[in-house]
């Protein structure tokens, strides 16, 4: 099954694509069949085993309404729906897909201006996490190199400084985690529009 | 060769950084066609819609989609125009549905095969050209600015976060490192850079991948992986060294 980013890259292409097929006179089966042959990832896998499907024996509308229950986003769902709906009641096809691209479109502008705003402070957060965590556990391990005589001199708490100094590598090994985290962000958080 | 002596002692603090150093150059020629070969890329789309324009325009004019496309590879000298001269040189050997897919297949462009499977359906059921090709010159217009917006808005971010990353972080440790335990006052601070080195180049990896998925280019940014890493962990014991010995 495809994935929700792996349909949203696609889907207002594929839309605008049978948009301009079935505005120039072309079926919708044949429009299927076009997007099917490639270039659309998720979408032309989908519609390339409708068309193999439809070849078998099966209903159109059947399989639209199956791939509909499956996808994984709503736009596609929808989108899906809105096909199947034309193929049971004759529905103004054309002006449905103009009206949902639309949608569409605005909602893709959207989602990438809330990706850039939200990755604006991540240089900044990372850049804190890799600084700080150097400092602090560094400090802890400069401390028997910088003044040795203070983890002889019997402060208490100098053994626990001492322990300190020897989790620098840990310590650090644990900050690039944290930073993987957080940097995994740019990832989780991509709408996959573009 | 005493600096090349000098420089592998530098390096030689980390295990990391020893075989790192091999693999940077080879992966930066990696690296390099890449960038080209996306520059080219984003020619051929952002020239598509203005393509698609002229297209409709000749169409509208009364004349045929090869003869749009003759006209357009004669009066465009950009890499598009050179793509299309070779496409339509082709046509005369081959037919002109294969010399379109080989302009499609040659711009190794998705956006550019999706226009040209589009046309060739489009020429194939007979379709109206003109209008066709008029919405798609629009539809392409709109993503070539959102492309370039996300470019443009993320490229800054992503830059910053390769300069704090591999460039900044690394110059305050080594300068933190270096001015607080000098070697002339007997501090010893050869198993911090153990431990530093590979901590800045993995950050400096790290760095490089976010910075690399915000732009939407994950795989391509991985070239610069070594580079970036070898450039970090050697500006930090660089830095270190040149502060010991200059403060000794």
């Amino acid at each position: 099954m495809a994935t929700n980013q792996e349909e949203s890259a696609d889907l207002l292409y594929a839309m605008r694509a049978v948009m301009v097929l079935l505005g120039s006179g072309i079926g919708l089966e044949s429009a299927l069949q076009m997007i099917g042959r490639g270039g659309y990832g998720a979408i032309s896998r989908d519609f390339k085993e409708v068309i193999k499907n439809l070849q078998r024996g099966s209903q159109l509308e059947q399989e639209l309404a199956k791939l509909s229950r499956d996808a994984s986003t709503k736009a596609y769902s929808r989108f899906l729906n809105t096909l199947r709906t034309n193929v049971t009641s004759d529905t103004d096809l054309l002006r449905a897909l103009q009206q949902q691209s639309e949608r569409e479109e605005e909602e893709r502008n959207d989602k990438l201006a809330g990706y850039i705003e939200k990755l604006s402070g991540l240089p900044t957060i990372l850049l804190t996490f890799g600084m700080l965590s150097p400092i602090i556990f560094g400090i802890a391990a400069m401390i028997p190199v910088i003044a040795p005589g203070l983890m002889t001199s019997g402060i208490p708490g100098m053994a626990s400084v001492a322990a300190a100094a020897g989790c620098f590598g840990p310590a650090l090994f644990l900050t690039v985690v944290m930073m993987t985290l957080i940097g995994y962000r740019a990832h989780s958080s991509d709408p996959g529009v573009i | 060769m005493q600096i090349l002596w000098d420089f592998y002692e530098l390096v030689g603090v980390s295990i990391f950084l020893i075989l790192m150093i091999p693999i940077t150059l080879p992966c930066l020629a990696g690296a390099v066609p890449g960038y080209f070969e996306r520059r080219r890329r984003r020619q051929l789309e952002e020239a598509l819609p203005e393509v698609l324009e002229s297209i409709s325009s000749s169409i509208g004019a009364g004349l045929g989609l090869q003869q749009a496309l003759t006209e357009l590879s004669r009066t465009r000298t950009d890499e598009t125009g050179k793509l299309l001269s070779q496409a339509i040189e082709r046509s005369r050997s081959t037919s002109f549905d294969a010399a379109l897919a080989e302009y499609a297949i040659n711009s190794r462009s998705v956006l550019i095969q999706r226009v040209v499977n589009l046309l060739s359906t489009a020429v194939e059921q007979d379709a109206p050209l003109g209008e066709i090709t008029n919405s798609m010159s629009i539809e392409y217009d709109r993503l070539n600015k959102l492309i370039n917006t996300r470019e443009s808005e993320m490229s800054g971010q992503s830059l910053l976060l390769l300069m704090l990353m591999c460039l900044l972080l690394p110059g305050v440790m080594g300068f933190m490192f270096a001015v607080f335990g000098l070697a002339a006052v007997g501090a010893f601070w050869g198993h911090i850079h153990a431990v530093m080195v590979p901590y800045l180049m993995a950050s400096a990896a790290l760095s490089v991948v976010v910075s690399g998925r915000m732009l939407g280019r994950t795989k391509q940014s991985m070239w610069w992986i070594p580079f970036w890493s070898t450039l970090s962990a050697v500006l930090y014991i660089g830095l270190f060294e040149a502060i010991q010995v200059g403060m000794a």
